[in-house]
């Protein structure tokens, strides 16, 4: 099946008649996306791609009982958002935004922990469960149905990847980006328990970057309780000291937060790591290929390194 | 965005955070005529973003307003660990009876402030921990409630701290800065307790989230003077991220995670001659300015361009680099685009002159750019 998202799943798009919120729920609608109502204050009554438009969240529950919200609102505007969304009590908040505050997250987080709603991102490109939902951003056309699953800090590495591997023949049961800020919604632990409990997902992608520790906790998490097998990438090698590049997470501090410190970490962990991004594709093959006693009729892939 | 510790202990004054008495100097005329009017033995310290000030070189203890003077003469033109010393903080020496450190940074894991206190403060607070972990105090805490008063004092009792009050105090006007100014850290090391009881903070470190500067419009001139490249400011001004690096193959890359491995690629038999980020709001003005900065590189022997159109309109931005095309590009220039409208794109693209590889890996464009680059 998939995790976070299933064919249940009805959504409801704050912001939804901006520039971004409007072009983006046209993508999501072609996918299949269950889009039951949007939010715009003051712009209650319109209609975006046949939506309705609500001016509250509250009076859209009212009317089309969503249960979960994708946010496409300036950062400013975040927070707010966000509260409207646990306040109605959604489970589900998937907050696209780009340029969030780090307080305006960590508040946003606490209340949807105090009422146990999930927050996904911010920074994030969302949660694609191919074939049956996209709450998100993402290029659709590079995903495809199946049993790997992918955790990722960065957004174009995860279309990359589950480009790659849908190009290899192996579909992906739910792609989710948690977000590249230094505190997100739910962490990659969460994901990868909520992966293991899948019955459906076989096997696990993790994309890390450099900075933070995440990919150290997660690899701590793999060790202790993970039951299938991940395979993980990390970018940033080549990143030098204290420089920061793009994300507010992508910087290194002396000694922590390094590319080579958390492969090391993953693998004593017992994480099969690529060397570089198509090279997952290989190791996960190279699993899934001993976990079926072999060959499946999947295509197999020649190996393509650089030199 | 780190701020200077004068910048940052003029914030603590208006918190209620006491401070020595001082001022910036940017001449030696200046540290001399701070000094006098200050009278007696000052410190005279190097502003830099830098730690480690003290070990090379960039903190002087002096007697006399004339030796204020050398001392800034000397640490003015200082170079320390590759940063330029900005100025010297010229400040009253004061009576010190204990050192002890107050921080506040943001806990990843917990996605919560965590503020942390001991009573060994004047030295790098990781090697406390290291050495003596039961001499570091730490909390999370609840940021839709922030830091209570009586909360503050407890920490610092726990910390086996003797002047509760004063230090209490202390630390909750510190959470109460790092709340209103949005920052990412705010410490104090030293945390001065004087002779006579009172605190002083004898340091400031203040970081500043960029996310938040928009609520913090007093510090746009700051902003501005923090790009020193002048490439770096031209890309910020549109919302990208530049960073100018030695090698010879420039970068456009429309996700960090996809150009920093795009960088680990390149690094295999090249170096990138620049990181560039575009953020999520390509339009064809943004490309073409990423072309035009990626451009200024005087080494430059290609460009590779790695994009993904999901939030990003592609075929848009595809348009500013055939603008940029069309005034005449030296190099070859190799192009991966995928996602939305990848079809026009790549014909935009093609039709300008630029190398299209359809692939999925980057892999493949990163080699196609170096051969056509020789390198």
């Amino acid at each position: 099946m998939s995790i976070l998202v299933n064919a249940e799943t009805r959504v409801c798009v704050q912001g939804i008649t901006g520039r971004i919120g409007s072009t983006q729920t046209e993508h999501m609608l072609r996918e299949g996306t269950k889009i039951v109502s949007g939010v715009t204050p003051g712009k209650g009554g319109m209609t975006v791609a046949g939506v309705p438009v609500f001016d509250s969240m509250s009076e859209a529950q009212a009317h089309t009982q969503a249960n979960a919200a994708v946010v496409f609102v300036p950062p400013s505007a975040a927070e707010p958002a966000c509260n409207e969304a646990i306040a109605a009590g959604i489970p589900l908040i998937v907050l696209i935004t780009e340029g969030v505050p780090v307080h305006s997250t960590m508040r946003i987080r606490a209340r949807a922990e105090k009422v146990g709603a999930r927050l996904i991102g911010p920074t994030t490109p969302g949660v694609i469960v191919p074939g049956c939902q996209k709450l998100g951003i993402m290029p659709a056309r590079l995903f495809t149905p199946g049993s790997v699953g992918v955790i990722s800090r960065s957004g174009t590495l995860s279309y990359e990847i589950s480009g790659e591997l849908s190009a290899a023949g192996l579909g992906q049961s739910t792609v989710v980006g948690i977000g590249a800020d230094p505190v997100v919604g739910t962490d990659i632990q969460t994901l990868l328990q909520l992966f293991n409990d899948d019955p459906d997902t076989a096997a696990v992608i993790l994309v890390g970057e450099v900075g933070g520790n995440q990919e150290e906790r997660a690899a701590e998490f793999v060790a202790e309780t993970m039951q299938k097998p991940v395979v993980a990438y990390v970018a940033g090698h080549t990143v030098p000291l204290g420089v920061r590049m793009g994300h507010a997470g992508a910087i290194v501090a002396g000694g922590t937060g390094s590319a080579a410190d958390k492969i090391k970490t993953f693998e004593r962990a017992g994480v099969h790591v690529a060397k570089q991004p198509s090279q997952v594709v290989d190791l996960v093959q190279e699993i899934l290929d001993k976990q079926t006693g072999g060959s499946d009729g999947k295509k197999k892939r020649t190996s393509k390194s650089l030199d | 965005m780190r701020l200077h510790e004068f910048e940052g202990k003029a914030i603590f004054a208006q918190c209620d955070i006491p401070t020595p008495k001082g001022q910036v100097a940017y001449c030696r005329t200046e540290a001399v005529s701070i000094a006098t009017k200050l009278g007696g033995p000052v410190v005279v310290k190097a502003q830099v973003l830098v730690g480690g000030r003290g070990r090379s070189g960039g903190i002087l203890l002096v007697d006399s307003a004339e030796a204020a003077g050398r001392a800034a003469a000397e640490i003015l033109p200082l170079n320390i660990r590759g940063e330029q010393t900005q100025g010297v903080l010229v400040e009253e020496q004061l009576p010190i009876a204990q050192e002890v450190y107050l921080g506040i940074t943001i806990d990843g894991a917990t996605g919560r402030p965590a503020v942390v206190v001991s009573a060994e403060g004047g030295v790098a607070i990781e090697d406390v921990a290291a050495k003596q972990p039961e001499a570091v105090v730490s909390a999370h805490i609840d940021p839709l409630v922030g830091l209570a008063p009586d909360a503050a004092r407890d920490l610092v009792i726990q910390a086996g701290i003797s002047s509760v009050d004063a230090v209490g105090k202390a630390l909750w006007n510190l959470y109460g800065v790092f709340a209103k100014y949005d920052a990412l850290i705010a410490e104090i090391n030293p945390l001065a307790v004087l002779d006579d009881g009172r605190v002083v903070a004898a340091d400031a470190v203040l970081e500043i989230d960029d996310t938040a500067l928009f609520k913090h419009p007093e510090f746009k001139a700051r902003i501005e003077a923090q790009f020193a490249d002048p490439l770096a400011k031209r890309a910020k001004a549109l919302g990208m991220t530049y960073v100018g690096l030695d090698g010879q193959i420039g970068l456009i890359c429309s996700g960090a995670g996809l150009g920093m491995a795009t960088m680990d690629l390149i690094g295999n038999r090249a170096q990138p001659a620049n990181f560039l980020e575009t953020g999520g709001g390509i339009t064809r003005e943004l490309l073409a300015e990423a072309m035009r900065i990626v451009l200024a590189h005087p080494e430059l022997k290609g460009i590779l361009i790695n994009l993904y159109g999901g939030i990003n309109p592609i075929h848009e931005g595809a348009l500013g680099i055939a603008d940029v095309m069309e005034e005449g590009v030296s190099v070859p220039v190799v192009a991966k685009a995928l996602g939305n409208f990848e079809s026009e794109t790549w014909a935009t693209l093609e039709a300008a002159g630029v190398t299209v590889v359809k692939s999925i890996e980057t892999e493949r464009a990163v080699s196609e750019m170096l051969n056509q680059a020789s390198l």
